[in-house]
């Protein structure tokens, strides 16, 4: 069971932005797609997402093309974090996260809504903060909450075999370490709850720490892929990179 | 659909809220109903001690005038709210996309060239409304093509769009306010500051209308309004239909707002100020603000129609003068509040 | 009885010096549909150059060089026609344009107007003495319009309408009825044929609510035509809820009139007021 990009190329204008992509996250199991600026990672994920169709290939949620997806059935699948937009109005914090559940009609859901609320609220960290408006936050505790909010459209009860996939884009960024640390440890309890985890990082060693697997995206190819051991070498990535790249045998990777 | 959303991201406080506005609302509506230049109260009326004339005046001129004075209250303070809601913008007015100068300029080309355009008089004193609308559907159509369908560019380019149709509609109004005549132009004057003074239990069908249409078009997507607000990409994500929840939100406020000028002229701040100050008092969330700007907006313009008819009794003030009177400097508040933060 | 009044009147005007008779008078422009009308009266139509846009009776003179409206004169387009003289009501404008237009030298006048019926045959006087013509001006008056004069000026003496009550209405555009307060052509209308404006507790035009129009309950209803246009018929408009429940409407007496003749104030209108005032002595 996974999320599957399939030969995948996309072009806008003229530029090539992915050529004969294909990759997938199986459940249970953290990807991390790194590479350098204007690889096209963004791309990727938001053709994972749905928010861009691919000119080629095909995007599968487990057994379905996503093209026979509804938009309210994708988000049962998953859920996404990326770049967030300014919110205009006065909402409280609880009030955004609440917003991970639109509105599934679902009865079973709905009886453990409020305590689902609390529990996400807990796992990272905000339950001082439910009540404050959301503007009024710094900007690693508007992360925070949105990280929450796509923790919540993921809760499931605790027997469900329902699908679970987590895409974030650089979710650690205006995080201080502390917390940056937290996130992934959440992540990769998430990942032991069977929940499948995509993740687009810039630090290596965020990578090499907590992925299963990492893929190595440059000029729109996945150029390598495979375990962080087998990906992270240093010519491969000097190359890449266009600086002088150290790895140790902890998988510490050291550029300067 | 509405009970579950709307039970669950509702406070209680909210709740009691709108309890108070309905009230609020009754209390307007009872006020309106009894006072009038005519002398007939509702007592008199229940009762059965009124003459059959009072009976009439209340039945067929005040009943009408006052429902109808609610109903587009209502609908401009829902689709105000909503309209906010989708171009996430507190600024956004039923005006800004271009619907009411549409709707203006074909009453404006009634009021000025009718009897020149129009032979015989084909649909009778609705032949206004009917031009209103068919001017407010032209400009939503304007909007969907220009738009591909709402989708393209998202909302900033609809409102680039309402801006050019709005002065493209200024100019035909002035060119038409340049040919008309003394008594013409009279008329064209009062009438865009408003007023329920037509009113008549006609004119009362289609307000029921429009506020079907929010009732079962805009309400009902308040919680999709909310998601909305994290930005067009989050909302989808979270399995919100964007370019429908935007196709319906747009052509059922254009209806809304088209009918409501068709109806009485142009009538400002309602739709601007009223969800503001429902925010202010009770929070942000569309389930609460929708209702909330529907029952205040329909008390304001209840209470605004009641000060037009007898403040100046027997002449009457337009009411979109008083509204502007008590919105203007209200706005000018908000804004001082907003940016005090 | 009459030639003293009409002898009063002549002095009066004599007076005004803004009636004193031109000297050159052969190339006319007005600025006012009386005025026109009243040139046509005095059968001096040829002197006309251009008259403005309200200027639509008799029709011939629709066919003359138009000026535009009375309210936003170019200063330009009108001494292009090279006027030498410019007749024109207070209306005339706007009053930049009016200064810069007497500045050239070109002889302007406006003629005073207070609605009356005194102030129509002063208009066809001081018009007449302004072109010379003083004394055709008065056969004129005596001859077509004496008649309707007398039994205008008899009406109001005899107090025979005093008590109907009476509203004029200019149009019902998707507001209330827009209707004639004090200081308006229609409050002058209605003291011609010596009835009572219901209306008289506001100045000017303005919108009247149906609740207020009832509680006055007007005898006889006055629409201009243009007015009636949106719904057809007199008995279609008797329906209107506005009006529906007023003892006018009820019975049915309500009037439609060409706006120009009812409110214009020219020599139609001294026969207008006549066939109206005599309608009203029948009502009630």
């Amino acid at each position: 069971m996974s999320l599957t990009l399939k030969n995948i190329s996309f072009k806008a204008g003229d530029i090539n932005i992915l050529n004969d992509v294909s990759l997938s996250v199986k459940k249970g199991e953290i990807v991390s797609l790194v590479g350098p600026n204007g690889a096209g990672k963004s791309t990727l994920l938001n053709i994972l997402t749905g928010d861009i169709n691919p000119d080629s290939g095909g995007v599968f949620y487990e057994n379905y093309n996503l093209n026979e997806l509804t938009i309210l059935d994708r988000s049962f699948y998953r859920s996404v974090m990326s770049q967030s937009q300014q919110i205009v109005f006065d909402f409280s914090v609880k009030e955004i996260i609440e917003m991970g559940w639109l509105d599934k009609g679902n009865a079973q859901f709905s009886e453990h809504f409020d305590q689902a609320v609390l529990d996400v609220s807990s796992v990272c960290q905000l339950d001082n903060l439910l009540e404050r408006k959301f503007n009024k936050l710094s900007g690693g505790e508007q992360r925070r909450v949105h990280f929450a909010r796509t923790l919540l459209q993921l809760w499931r009860p605790s027997d469900s075999m329902d699908p679970a996939y987590m895409l974030l884009d650089e979710p650690t960024a205006n995080l201080d370490l502390y917390f940056e640390i937290k996130l992934m440890e959440i992540i990769k309890k998430k990942a032991v709850d069977n929940v499948g985890v995509f993740l687009i990082l810039h630090d290596l060693n965020l990578a090499a720490k907590f992925s299963d697997k990492i893929a190595l995206i440059n000029k729109g190819k996945i150029v390598r892929y495979g375990t962080p051991r087998e990906v992270l070498k240093p010519n491969i990535l000097e190359e890449i990179y266009n600086l002088k790249m150290n790895v140790d045998g902890n998988l510490k990777v050291s550029y300067f | 659909m509405i009970n579950s959303s709307f039970l669950k991201f509702v406070t209680s406080t909210q709740i009691n809220l709108l309890i108070v506005f309905v009230l609020l609302l009754f209390l307007s509506f009872l006020l309106a109903s009894s006072t009038g230049s005519y002398s007939i109260n509702l007592i008199e009326y229940f009762s059965g001690n009124s003459s059959e004339l009072q009976n009439k005046v209340f039945e067929q001129i005040r009943s009408p005038r006052v429902l109808l004075a609610g109903l587009v209250g209502a609908s401009l303070g829902i689709s105000g709210a909503s309209l906010q809601g989708l171009f996430r913008n507190p600024l956004a007015d039923p005006g800004l996309i271009g619907v009411s100068a549409g709707a203006a300029l074909g009453a404006s080309i009634i009021i000025v060239l009718g009897s020149s355009i129009i032979p015989d008089y084909i649909f009778g004193p609705l032949i206004l409304p009917l031009a209103a609308v068919t001017g407010a559907a032209s400009v939503i159509y304007l909007l969907y093509l220009f738009t591909k369908g709402f989708g393209y560019q998202g909302v900033t380019y609809m409102l680039l769009v309402g801006i050019a149709v709005n002065a493209l509609a200024s100019v035909g109004i002035g060119i038409l306010t340049f040919i008309s005549s003394d008594s013409e132009l009279r008329g064209l004057t009062f009438w865009t500051m408003g007023s329920f003074g037509a009113a008549n239990w006609t004119l009362v069908f289609p307000a029921l209308l429009i506020i079907l249409v929010t009732i079962f078009f805009l309400i009902p997507f308040s919680r999709q309004l909310d998601l909305l607000q994290l930005g067009e990409p989050e909302a989808y994500r979270l399995g919100v239909d964007v370019k429908k929840l935007k196709f319906r939100v747009i052509i059922s406020s254009a209806i809304v707002v088209g009918v409501s000028v068709s109806l009485s002229g142009m009538i400002g701040f309602v739709g601007l100020v009223v969800p503001h100050l429902m925010r202010l008092i009770g929070g942000v969330n569309h389930n609460y603000l929708l209702p909330a700007s529907a029952f205040f907006g329909a008390s304001i313009m209840i209470t605004a129609d009641l000060l037009a008819r007898i403040l100046i009794s027997p002449a009457e003030l337009p009411v979109g003068l008083l509204t502007s009177a008590i919105g203007a400097p209200f706005f000018l508040w908000l804004i001082f509040r907003i940016r005090k933060t | 009885m009459r030639n003293v009044c009409l002898a009063i009147l002549i002095i009066i005007f004599d007076i005004q010096s803004s009636c004193e008779e031109a000297i050159n008078k052969s190339r006319i422009i007005v600025a006012g549909g009386s005025l026109t009308e009243i040139i046509y009266f005095l059968n001096e139509q040829e002197k006309l150059v251009a008259v403005d846009i309200t200027s639509n009776y008799p029709k011939k003179a629709t066919e003359l060089p138009s000026i535009g409206y009375v309210r936003s004169l170019s200063t330009e387009g009108v001494l292009s026609l090279n006027p030498n003289l410019i007749l024109g009501e207070e209306d005339m404008g706007p009053p930049l344009v009016v200064e810069q237009i007497k500045n050239t030298g070109v002889d302007l006048r406006v003629i005073q107007e207070d609605y009356s019926l005194d102030s129509i045959t002063g208009k066809i006087l001081c018009v007449g003495k302004i072109l010379g013509v003083t004394e055709k001006a008065t056969k004129l008056i005596k001859s077509k319009l004496q008649m309707n004069i007398d039994n205008l000026i008899n009406v109001n003496l005899d107090k025979v309408n005093i008590n109907k009550k009476v509203m004029i209405i200019l149009g019902m555009d998707g507001t209330s009825p827009m209707v004639a307060g004090r200081q308006t052509s229609g409050n002058g209308f209605i003291g011609m044929i010596g009835a009572t404006n219901i209306m008289n507790s506001f100045e000017g035009w303005k919108p009247v609510s149906a609740e207020s129009i009832l509680v006055e309950n007007p005898d006889l209803i006055i629409i201009t035509n243009r007015g009636l246009n949106n719904f057809g018929t007199i008995e279609k408009l008797a329906k209107h809820p506005s009006l529906a429940f007023t003892n006018a409407a009820q019975n049915l007496n309500i009037l439609a009139i060409d706006g120009m003749s009812l409110l214009g104030f020219g020599p139609r209108t001294i026969e207008v007021a006549n066939t109206v005032a005599e309608k009203l002595k029948s009502i009630n």
